[in-house]
């Protein structure tokens, strides 16, 4: 704002002055502790309203009860004493939202973290807000490229689509979810990284890593570290899914990260227990499965008379010793249109990314997936699951019958050729090249050992002197296309076995 | 579960009750046989500090950066509505700027020049 407006809007604040009375209710904190305050009074109070207390400081009222308002301060509780004044507000819990919150990492309250400066309001987004109807919603059927082989192939995921990432820890779940982000480069797609209760340590890599990939020109970090407030890592994926709601009523597509709601519903557990909620399974308060269900049902696809835009979850859950039948994990698949597992003994293989075909599902699956993909991973699955089915034979070694033998062969090259560097995204067209090689015995001749070199090679050569080939794929498949890039491959094995 | 703050809200209920002495001999009886003679002074504590909030919600409370006139007071309790018996506490507060502020029965009448300047603030933040 420039001066001339500023004296222009102090001069307009001067010339209608009108000496009114603001009437705001207040209550009087009886007990303070662990960041719940109970205040007496408070009677008109409601749900999730914002209530701010003498010392400047907000909560946020979560307890209704018959003579107190149990509130959760979100921040600092230490300047709040028994007898001070909290007043309502009036105002539901909502964050300021504008363009320039892309690119800047911010707390769950949209204030800024990174010491870039102050943020511009465009408007005041609800962070808790009722989930598109059904009339609203489009079925997804328009890809979300991932970069990553295995998923891209084998557990494809559409816009608008929720996809758990699920496995133990260090089994490179938030290593998918970035490589995700990286590939959005050029795509027309925002992104939001929540971090709940993450290192900032960790966060900070990640910041880094998407800063030289390019990727923070469109993505928003919202983080509540490990030493924030469970209020604030209780409220960081709402405030997540508001920031990503902004854009989609514009009409766009987002793609929103929450890391990892594991660590959610354990901060959701804490102020339950504190605010005297009724511990249930695994002293979770009863309404957990709502704690993520009303989250992850505001990701959806829009119709064209809504706007036509999307926002695709990906949220991330930790298990412990690959138990996928505990209570918060059951809870999230039961929610998700299916789930990426990633196993530790795969990862310990060297197998990177450690995700297993076998336990993992995309309920979109084909229609999350262009012509040239779809056409070309279903054999490659198969393969997998006859693959996997003959694996424990792979000891027999020369007893097994020639097909057999092709059939482990082929199943080992397959899997050999989906492992993938980190922050290495690969193009849809480089994708189905590879696999297409792969499905159709062009990849006989070429020893175990050889393949991902293979592989790399392939890539340079195709975008050197084949580039129209990887155009057309992206677009179309047909004989033509498809006689085309058989040859090519050809061509480059010639020279790859010289 | 019996606790302190139970005790005392039936013992308030019993004083304000028909036949209210032979109720409140009863409730002492009653501590005594069950042995719970020793949540006596919490359930005082809890009641002055009861009588004390009740005072407080029942006291007008008027802070303004100068001294006004019984006049202006009498058009304030009028305005806002106040019992005729509350008992009215006048406090003068630079920090307001001008204008006055009341306080009275969980409510905040604002209408000092501090909250004007405090709104107009936000305003231009959000501007």
């Amino acid at each position: 704002m420039n001066t001339d407006t500023l004296i222009k809007k102090i001069e307009e604040q001067i010339n209608n002055f009108e000496a009114t009375l603001d009437v705001v209710e207040f209550g009087i904190v009886q007990s303070i502790g662990d960041g719940i305050a109970r205040v007496s009074g408070l009677s008109q109070c409601e749900a999730s309203e914002m209530i701010e207390f003498e010392d400047g400081s907000i909560g946020v009222a979560l307890n209704l009860e018959e003579d107190t308002v149990g509130i959760v301060v979100l921040g600092d509780y230490l300047g709040i004493h028994e007898g001070d004044k909290a007043k309502r507000t009036g105002k539901i819990l909502s964050l300021p939202v504008s363009n320039d919150i892309i690119g800047r990492v911010v707390d769950p309250l949209a204030n800024p973290i990174d010491g870039k400066g102050e943020i511009s309001i465009d408007k005041q987004q609800l962070i808790e807000r009722v989930a598109p109807g059904v009339m609203a919603r489009e079925p997804v059927s328009v890809p979300l490229q991932t970069g990553i082989k295995v998923v891209d192939a084998l557990v494809p995921i559409g816009r608008g689509q929720r996809e758990l990432i699920i496995g133990d820890r260090q089994t490179g779940k938030t290593a998918v979810a970035i490589d995700t982000i990286i590939n959005q480069k050029g795509q027309n797609i925002k992104c939001v990284y929540v971090a709940i209760g993450q290192k900032k340590s960790k966060v900070m890599r990640i910041v880094k890593k998407l800063e030289e990939a390019g990727a923070m020109e469109y993505t928003t970090v919202v983080l509540a570290g490990a030493s924030d407030s469970s209020a604030l890592q209780y409220i960081a994926p709402y405030a997540g899914v508001a920031i990503a709601e902004y854009f989609l009523d514009k009409g766009e597509d987002v793609l929103v990260i929450y890391d990892d709601l594991t660590k959610h519903a354990a901060a959701y557990r804490e102020i339950s227990l504190l605010l005297r909620r009724p511990p249930g399974r695994e002293a979770y308060p009863g309404d957990v499965f709502y704690l993520h269900s009303r989250l992850l049902e505001r990701a959806c696809r829009l119709n064209e008379e809504y706007g036509g835009g999307s926002i695709t979850a990906l949220p991330i859950i930790e298990t412990q010793g690959g138990d996928v039948s505990a209570y918060i994990p059951t809870n999230v698949i039961s929610i998700t249109d299916g789930q990426i597992f990633l196993e530790a003994g795969l990862f310990n293989k060297g197998i990177r990314p450690a995700i297993s075909v076998g336990l993992s599902v995309s309920r979109v699956g084909g229609a999350a997936q262009k012509k040239s993909m779809k056409k070309t991973a279903g054999p490659m699955k198969l393969a997998l699951a006859q693959y996997r089915e003959l694996e424990s034979f792979a000891q027999f070694g020369s007893d097994l019958d020639s097909q057999t033998k092709k059939a482990l062969d082929h199943g080992r090259k397959s899997v050999e050729l989906l492992k993938q560097k980190q922050y290495s995204p690969i193009s849809l067209a480089k994708q189905v090249a590879s696999i297409y090689a792969l499905n159709n015995s062009l990849l006989d001749d070429i020893k175990f050992e050889d393949i991902l070199d293979w592989e790399i090679g392939l890539y340079k050569f195709l975008e050197m002197s084949k580039g129209d080939i990887l155009k057309s794929i992206s677009e179309k498949w047909d004989d033509d296309i498809i006689g085309k890039l058989e040859q090519a491959i050809k061509e480059y094995n010639d020279s790859f076995n010289i | 579960m019996i606790d302190s703050k139970t005790l005392a809200e039936t013992l308030l209920k019993f004083s304000t009750s028909d036949d209210a002495e032979k109720k409140i001999n009863n409730f002492f009886y009653y501590l005594e046989k069950k042995n719970l003679l020793s949540f006596l002074p919490q359930i005082k504590r809890y009641l002055l500090q009861k009588q004390k909030s009740s005072e407080h919600f029942n006291t007008l409370y008027i802070r303004s950066r100068f001294s006004l006139y019984w006049e202006d007071i009498e058009e304030i309790i009028r305005i806002i509505g106040v019992t005729k018996d509350a008992p009215v506490e006048f406090i003068q507060d630079e920090n307001i700027i001008g204008g006055f502020q009341v306080i009275y029965k969980e409510k905040i009448y604002d209408g000092s020049l501090f909250h004007k300047i405090d709104q107009f603030e936000n305003t231009l933040i959000q501007s």
